[in-house]
């Protein structure tokens, strides 16, 4: 063992002083605080964007005056973790608008931005990670055993009583290890940054940003090991680094690449249309059906106020136009209900046909462990799909619970539910028509809805998003460690075996 | 002169002899054939799609010119043509907003409708402009890392230079031997993928647009043999000039092009669509408070023959001119927000080379620039003509503005559909995107020059020992 570490501790200070070294750490650094640093700015311009968003919708609930007019904005607050990984969180959006007649589908952003600017990729640590990291493993791995071989060391060291396997561990361990201080060099720099804004990060926070760096670690150690393998199977330095360039080139820019429009290819999607066209047939439906019901009821309509066929908005009416909407929200409204309810499942059916192909597209990138690397980090940084997936759950769940607060105040059955009127101020139709054209409010003009108290919604429920804990994502985080650190073995074990016949004259 | 050509026929010779140089020929040329095939795959849904797209607003509008109120009225989606020279480059025109709604009166802000899958990572389409400019770009600095400091090592240099040769015809000659090693893979690859589109059937290919794309790469692919070149001369060992080349390959590559949106919302910052919209409210609520609400212009009782009704559908026109103006302002900022930031990303040559060839190609952001003005004049010219038939009709009102908000103002006679102009895109010509593409070859052409010589001065210096 004290072999091992012999040559661990000669490979590791050989490198600490080499060029490449000195230069990868300074790319790295630099790069790794201007990105942290613009992202965390960002940041926090996002997180001032939700504090608006936040009021606003309070705001909006304070004005409330009509139960069928109850909207609501869940939103989901931004994560400090995601300066790390933007991941697809940050493309699919993190606010969903609640009202009775539609159930949470798709979100939106909050922070809407041009259209123009998709044709620019995001920047974040982890792809910065993903491409220069993997290249400096790589440039450190390349010349381990052939560049020994040309220098002549190689037969110095064989020569020695040391078997094979020990000098290719030893030297495994001691790259590892220079590679290990440049990431952590380049890690506490961006962790310095973030704790320069957010001095507190919760425990969970830190074994998140542990796994994150676990797993960049492991990502790199594979980059590493292939460069050895690599190395054992060529004899030239310089053929050595060609092979190793061309597999990056190939594993990390062009078949990540490559994976998604696959995907896509081969398992394409049912054009957006076609769900459209469903909706409409369905809204067409219902449509249809009220209308049926207000021609076979023909009523005077007298009132104040708007109507429309999801909303009625009633300032003033007389008894029989009252009576009159009280009949026809208890017809409509188990029928709206429904309408909601199947467009949620058209637009689910076509959400369940994305995410097949996403499933294909992600699981061709999985072998390329680019694909492997993002999605694990994502997942500890929680800004994976299945992150995204529970907010709309969450956003799903959360309007059932104003369902039950509605009928927890008979709101369903109740004036309110329509029309701001109170029940002693209604008048029959006469006394209506003589009473309502002296009806001006004292500057002038008529009275509307937003002349009249709102409702008082103090106990009304709130959305708190629900941050998943420790088991949420602790199993998956370790499926992934365990694949991580097989294929490491793997390509270390393939490496060993092919420097055991190793030819080193 | 018979030096240089020498040299460069060394260079290509040894060329043929290692390995590097086919394997950068099989990737240069499966890469092309993939990309090509890709394209060829899918083109054809993509052009049935819009087909279909365009045909469905056609059937709507010739419903609508049943009457001429109706097709004043008439809010058509128009959509972005697919365009068949995307194999050159796509230019992320899957993100890119490719459907306008607009009627007569006002146009609606642009949308992306139909393509694509929200949950899927973004990718870049395996185009041309890809390959080169990502992938060539690469295997351009893995045939030039070693070309001075290699030769020393392997101590090759010295013994050149034993003889009596000029440096500069050496520095000449290696560079355009590495330029013709290089320009094998690319151009039977563009051989390779041009065989393949035109047998896919039914694509034009546009030679003008194939040979200035070919122009473009191996000037940029000069470009990179030349810096690779150039950092050779300057270090010992081929590592470190391999090492250095690699990380300016990847900032050059990755980091600087994925800067622009950060740059872009910090630079340039836009107002939200929510803020335009409630401009444009507050702008057609001022037209009426200052011009309008101490007149009679708000009556209204539905009869087009009141005197007030004029000066409604005045108020009208004005609404409607002072909405436009805020729009067209709002896009033109956007748009110009996306040029300035791609200039800023142009101090790295990808950006360059990806700029050049959006304009080569008809695709990106100047493309769609021209879909937006095109969008406006197409519908200035309905307007125009909904108003010449409205004219010759002696029952109308003539008072077309008021249909902006009513079902009122004007004839509604049918309209002789052949007559109706209709939209569709025209893909930006060459001859319109002139100015650009001369620009972008100039810097280009001038980074080369500048690197050429001090690599030139870097290899008169270099220690040949």
């Amino acid at each position: 063992m004290t072999v091992v570490g012999t040559i661990a501790r000669r490979e590791f200070y050989d490198n600490l002083l080499t060029f490449r070294f000195l230069f990868g750490t300074l790319i790295l650094v630099i790069l790794v605080s201007a990105i942290t640093l613009v992202n965390v700015k960002n940041f926090i311009d996002i997180r001032k964007e939700y504090q608006f968003s936040l009021q606003e919708t309070e705001r909006n609930l304070k004005e409330t005056r009509l139960y069928c007019q109850l909207r609501y904005t869940a939103l989901k607050p931004p994560e400090i973790l995601s300066v790390l990984n933007l991941g697809v969180t940050q493309k699919l959006g993190n606010s969903v608008d609640i009202t009775l007649r539609e159930v949470p589908s798709v979100a939106k952003k909050f922070t809407e931005e041009n259209l123009l600017l998709s044709i620019f990729p995001s920047l974040d640590l982890t792809l910065v990670y993903k491409i220069v990291i993997s290249l400096l493993a790589l440039l450190f791995g390349f010349d381990a055993v052939c560049g020994e071989k040309e220098k002549g060391t190689l037969k110095i060291i064989l020569s020695q009583n040391v078997s094979r396997f020990n000098v290719i561990l030893g030297k495994y361990l001691g790259r590892l290890l220079t590679l290990t201080t440049i990431l952590v060099i380049s890690l506490i720099i961006g962790f310095l940054i973030l704790l320069t804004q957010f001095a507190s990060l919760g425990l969970l926070d830190w074994l998140r940003l542990a796994l994150f760096g676990l797993f960049t670690l492991l990502y790199i150690s594979i980059f590493l090991v292939l460069g050895f393998l690599i190395s054992t199977l060529t004899k030239k330095g310089s053929s050595s680094l060609l092979f190793s360039l061309i597999v990056w080139v190939a594993l990390v820019i062009i078949l990540p690449n490559l994976t998604t429009y696959l995907g896509t290819v081969m398992k394409p999607a049912p054009p957006e249309k076609t769900v459209d066209a469903q909706i409409e047939e369905i809204s067409r439906q219902t449509d249809k059906a009220i209308g049926a019901w207000e021609e076979a009821h023909p009523q005077n309509i007298v009132l104040g106020g708007m109507m429309g066929l999801d909303e009625w908005a009633i300032e003033n009416a007389d008894q029989s136009t009252i009576d009159y909407f009280k009949r026809l929200i208890s017809f409509s409204e188990p029928l709206l209900r429904k309408k909601a309810n199947d467009i949620w499942n058209v637009k689910q059916d076509y959400y369940r046909a994305l995410m097949k192909q996403e499933k294909l597209a992600s699981f061709l990138a999985r072998w390329l462990t680019t694909g492997l690397y993002e999605e694990a980090t994502e997942l500890v940084l929680k800004t994976d799909l299945a992150n995204y997936e529970k907010f709309i759950q969450q956003a799903i769940l959360y309007r059932e619970s104003i369902f039950q607060y509605l009928q927890s105040k008979d709101a369903y059955h109740s004036l309110r539910y329509f029309t701001v009127m109170e029940e002693k101020d209604i008048l029959p139709f006469e006394e209506y028509m003589k009473k309502m054209w002296s009806r001006k409010k004292p500057g002038g003009g008529y009275y509307t809805i937003s002349d009249h108290p709102p409702l008082q919604l103090y106990d009304f429920p709130r959305f708190s998003y629900q941050q998943e804990g420790l088991p949420d994502f602790l199993p998956r985080a370790i499926i992934f460690l365990v694949i991580f650190i097989m294929l490491n073995l793997l390509l270390f074990v393939a490496s060993a075996v092919a420097f055991n016949f190793y030819d080193a004259r | 002169m018979i030096m240089i050509f020498e040299m460069m026929l060394k260079e290509i010779r040894e060329n043929f002899h290692t390995v590097r140089f086919y394997l950068v020929l099989l990737l240069a040329v499966s890469l092309f054939a993939a990309g090509s095939l890709l394209f060829v795959g899918t083109s054809n849904q993509r052009i049935s799609d819009y087909r279909k797209d365009f045909a469905e607003n056609e059937n709507s509008l010739r419903i609508a010119s049943q009457r001429l109120l109706d097709l004043a009225r008439y809010n058509q989606s128009l959509y972005k043509k697919t365009n068949p020279f995307e194999f050159i480059s796509e230019a992320n025109e899957k993100y890119l907003p490719n459907k306008f709604e607009t009627t007569i009166f006002t146009a609606g802000f642009p949308e992306l409708k139909g393509r694509g899958n929200v949950l899927l990572k973004d990718y870049k389409n395996m185009d041309w402009e890809f390959i080169v400019a990502v992938v060539l770009s690469f295997l351009a600095f893995v045939m030039s890392y070693d070309a001075v400091c290699g030769e020393k090592e392997q101590k090759t240099l010295a013994l050149m230079f034993s003889n009596s040769v000029n440096t500069s015809q050496v520095f000449l000659g290696k560079f355009l031997g590495l330029l013709i090693s290089l320009g094998i893979p690319l151009l039977t690859g563009i051989v390779l993928g041009v065989a393949v589109i035109s047998l896919g059937g039914g694509l034009s290919l546009s030679i003008g647009r194939i040979l200035l794309f070919i122009c473009a790469s191996v000037l940029y692919l000069s470009l990179f043999l030349l810096i690779g070149m150039m950092v050779s001369s300057l270090v010992i060992q081929s590592v470190s000039s391999a090492i250095i080349l690699l990380f300016i390959w990847v900032i050059a590559a990755f980091i600087i092009p994925a800067s622009g949106n950060l740059i872009a919302c910090k630079i340039y910052p836009l107002p939200t669509r929510a803020r335009i919209v409630e401009q444009i409210g507050q702008a057609q609520e001022d037209v009426y408070k200052t011009r309008y609400a101490k007149t009679e212009a708000g009556r209204w009782d539905g009869h087009l023959d009141r005197p007030w009704v004029p000066l409604r559908s005045q108020w009208m026109a004005d609404s409607i001119e002072v909405r436009n103006k805020i729009y067209d302002d709002y896009l033109q900022r956007m748009i110009r927000q996306v040029e300035k930031t791609k200039d800023v990303t142009k101090i790295s040559p990808v950006s360059v080379f990806r700029s050049l060839t959006e304009e080569i190609a008809g695709t990106g952001v100047r493309r769609f620039r021209s879909f937006y003005a095109q969008i406006t004049r197409y519908k200035n010219q309905l307007y125009q003509f909904v108003e010449s038939r409205d004219r010759a009709d002696p029952q109308s009102a003539h008072l077309l503005p008021l249909a902006y908000q009513m079902n009122v103002g004007i004839s509604v006679k049918p309209v002789d559909f052949s007559l109706v102009p209709k939209f569709e895109e025209k893909i930006p010509s060459l001859k319109d995107s002139f100015h650009p593409i001369i620009i972008d070859f100039a810097i280009l052409v001038l980074l080369s020059l500048v690197i050429f010589y001090v690599g030139y001065l870097l290899f008169v210096r270099y220690d040949k020992r």
